[in-house]
């Protein structure tokens, strides 16, 4: 028993489909958001849409990390590694986002640039140990699962007095982005983008727990399901959203209670609370500025701030005028609505953020669903 | 950041950090479930 294997039975997923085909009210539309990308790339891989009646829809949300992240952000650590002559240390997926200058971190480290992909935030401290003489910038990015990592690290650079490693804080949230979308106007007024209700993220959940969602469904009227990242996990979220819809009920239930509390995980949170505290604004791919939406640095340990400790300040850069990435990760477009989809932007070369991870809405489409469109 | 995980158990695990420990209890609830689900439309 690994856990993994026995959440992605076939038979059992058929099951669940004959449930969801017998619960749906055919008079009805459904339109869920799956905010992650983790569940996005889950639908895909297993062909999860071709299983759900016709009258359900999923809506990409914006939950994956290297999608939302601006280019103006890139740009910054491809100038740390270009012109400051620093050691730039990232997770892969970062490395091929797509930046100024038909620029990418991966490029950039063809041109010169010493840029080095890590796995966890101790590759990157282990880096700053073995080169005492280089400045190490750890380029930190992600939603509530990666923060706590990155904590840790700066924590640990601290004891160790580790002066030569920063971290290029670019941490966001994940409820601020659910307000985001629940206030757009595609969503609020004009009602283009209908969201019935919300398939809450997996891992994330597992660090914040399922009460940040509470507001959601009190303040807005949405239902939130919190679920596992298999098939048979996803089935079952789906399937309790449409009951909620059915019962006209909007509540918070947790589906991934093996790995989710309600409160989370508290050590977790209390290291994130020690080392970080809220930004003003952040800006976003797709969703523009959104207020305390992201996490800096505090000044407590703003020795380790690689935006204090280079005088760096952001600059916006708007995205290829092609691509709809933006539209994209608000759900008012799908990949195959985009012109250069699967033309000019392939996995290979991707000229949108959401082509480069295989959680983006358009890699994992492009991997698992482009046949759809070619028949139809 | 799973102080309390012990050898032999499940966590989940992102970027090389632990992150949450997994309740099989609850795990073999949810498996409970899908199997009720497979029973009730034999």
């Amino acid at each position: 028993m690994k856990f993994v294997d026995e959440f992605r039975d076939g038979a059992l997923a058929q099951n669940l489909a004959a449930s969801l085909r017998a619960e749906v009210d055919p008079e009805r539309r459904y339109s869920f958001m799956e905010f992650c990308g983790g569940h996005t790339h889950a639908i895909s891989r297993y062909g999860l849409s071709d299983l759900l009646p016709e009258n359900v829809r999923m809506v990409h949300g914006p939950g994956c990390p290297v999608c939302v992240l601006p280019i103006g952000r890139i740009d910054m650590a491809i100038d740390l590694a270009l012109h400051q002559n620093v050691i730039l240390c990232t997770y892969g997926d970062t490395l091929r986002v797509p930046a100024s200058d038909n620029l990418s971190l991966l490029k950039a480290k063809a041109h010169g640039g010493d840029i080095r992909m890590v796995y966890s935030t101790l590759d990157a401290l282990q880096i700053a140990r073995d080169n005492p003489g280089r400045e190490v910038v750890f380029f930190a990015i992600g939603f509530e699962t990666t923060t706590p990592p990155t904590a840790l690290a700066i924590l640990q650079a601290n004891q160790e007095r580790l002066a030569n490693f920063s971290v290029l804080c670019c941490h966001v949230l994940t409820p601020a982005a659910i307000t985001q979308i629940l206030e757009s106007p595609e969503v609020r007024q004009w009602g283009t983008v209908p969201i019935d209700g919300f398939i809450g993220p997996a891992h994330v959940s597992t660090v914040i727990g399922s009460r940040p969602y509470e507001f959601f469904a009190e303040e807005y009227r949405k239902p939130v399901v919190i679920a596992g990242f298999e098939p048979l996990d996803v089935m079952q979220a789906i399937l309790m959203l449409i009951q909620q819809v059915n019962d006209g009920r909007a509540e918070v239930e947790n589906e991934f209670s093996r790995a989710v509390s309600r409160d989370g995980n508290l050590k977790a949170q209390d290291r994130v609370a020690e080392v970080f505290e809220l930004r003003h604004e952040f800006e976003w791919r797709g969703l523009s500025v959104v207020p305390y939406s992201a996490l800096k640095i505090r000044e407590k340990y703003g020795l380790f701030d690689t935006e204090r400790r280079f005088k760096m300040a952001y600059k916006s850069v708007p995205d290829n005028k092609a691509c709809e990435c933006g539209a994209i990760l608000r759900g008012v477009k799908r990949p195959q609505d985009c012109k250069i989809f699967g033309t000019v932007c392939t996995p290979e070369n991707p000229v949108g953020s959401c082509m480069v991870s295989s959680e983006g809405a358009c890699a994992a489409h492009y991997s698992y669903g482009r046949y759809k469109d070619m028949t139809a | 950041l799973v102080p309390e995980a012990q050898v032999g158990q499940h966590v989940i695990v992102h970027v090389g950090h632990a992150i949450g420990l997994l309740d099989e209890e609850e795990a073999q609830a949810s498996l409970a479930l899908f199997a009720e689900f497979a029973r009730s439309q034999a």
